[in-house]
């Protein structure tokens, strides 16, 4: 019986469990229905989807949970993602840690970091926005820090970004897993337009 | 069937397997007591979580407007008609919305199982949680034993056994 020892190398490497340090891949998809345009980072036990919101979709969500025209507006054209993270891990040991305040973007040569939620709420201090338009907030954006089990746990939210609609940048994306940390670059990530 | 064409459909399906865990509960390590709430349900009527002693309590948080809990409730719901006559209660506590939003929402998203209604958002911050979906299961003698973060096929009979468990075999701290 002849053998291809490739295909068999290929199978035993599959099943083996050894993956590279950097054994992690970037998906760019474009939905047909909406044409917003979708990144996954898969890397082992972790997954990121960040899919891209229109500024329009972002204004009509709070502005029908109460926020005024100018805040909805300076949230709506701050490069707003829907942003799902996913511990993807079978091993009940694998625990993931995500501290967004760790995540950096890059944008004409200069290195940023993300607007946190906290940092929205201390803009709004001195302004009237209702209580119920503040929980609405606060549950509809990303923590700023979580752990995610390895019992399918995941959570989404809004991240903003901060730049403005059009705009391209790289956002590193850093992430503990067991406290081993991890670091991505996600090149070329596109605000959408405000049509 | 060739040894090569045998080969390269067994690398089809190794590469082609989804990529998401199995649906689980996490075990807290160290049993806390659920937090004594005090919430309306959608007809005006006041539920205290000691109202549900001697019960196992599934607790999920949500939102209307939240995608992943859309997701979920339907499966919630069939969880309910597997459990309700077994000793276990389910409570949707629903946050920061009022009783519009909600009735128009279970219009198309029928919930059987008891809405209470946290307005002011002051329940959830009593709890452990940092995202919606979130779902405890605490048991007859009131303490939180599992979490879910993100929202599960919560009418599996996998999961639901590990909560019908907690009627007869309470979990001891790891």
């Amino acid at each position: 019986m002849k053998i291809n020892f490739t295909l068999l190398f290929y199978i035993l490497f599959l099943t083996s469990g050894v993956h590279a340090d950097n054994a992690f891949h970037i998906n760019k998809t474009t939905s047909v229905d909406t044409g917003l345009i979708e990144w996954k980072l898969i890397d082992e036990n972790f997954q990121l989807q960040l899919v891209q919101r229109l500024p329009d979709q972002t204004r009509s969500f709070f502005e029908a949970r109460g926020f005024n025209k100018t805040i909805t507006n300076k949230i709506a054209t701050s490069c707003v993602f829907q942003s799902i993270i996913h511990n993807t891990s079978k091993d009940k040991s694998q625990r993931i840690h995500v501290a967004l305040k760790d995540w950096r973007i890059k944008i004409n040569q200069k290195t940023l970091p993300i607007k946190l939620k906290e940092q929205w709420n201390k803009e709004w201090k001195n302004e009237t926005v209702k209580p119920s338009s503040r929980i609405a907030f606060r549950w509809a954006t990303f923590p700023s820090e979580q752990v995610f089990e390895p019992s399918g746990d995941y959570n989404w939210g809004m991240i903003s970004f901060g730049p403005a609609p059009g705009e391209t940048f790289d956002l590193n994306v850093i992430w503990e897993i067991n406290q081993i940390k991890k670091s991505v670059w996600i090149k070329n990530i596109i605000c959408p337009k405000d049509q | 069937m060739p040894l090569k064409t045998s080969l390269l459909i067994v690398i089809f399906f190794i590469t082609t397997q989804p990529v998401f865990a199995e649906q689980s509960l996490t075990r807290l390590t160290h049993k806390i007591s659920a937090p004594n709430f005090k919430l309306n349900d959608m007809d005006g009527n006041t539920h205290t979580l000691s109202d549900y002693k001697g019960k196992t309590i599934i607790v999920n948080f949500w939102a209307t407007w939240c995608p992943p809990c859309r997701e979920e409730l339907p499966s919630m719901n069939r969880a309910w008609k597997k459990v309700q006559s077994q000793n276990i209660a389910m409570l949707a506590i629903n946050v920061g919305e009022d009783e519009d939003s909600i009735f128009s929402f279970t219009g198309d998203y029928p919930i059987d199982f008891t809405i209470l209604l946290d307005t002011t958002g002051e329940e959830i911050n009593q709890w452990p949680i940092k995202g919606l979906p979130s779902t405890f299961v605490v048991d007859p003698s009131g303490k939180i034993v599992y979490r879910a973060i993100g929202g599960r096929e919560w009418d599996s009979d996998k999961l639901l056994n590990l909560v019908r468990a907690l009627q007869t075999t309470p979990l001891k701290n790891e």
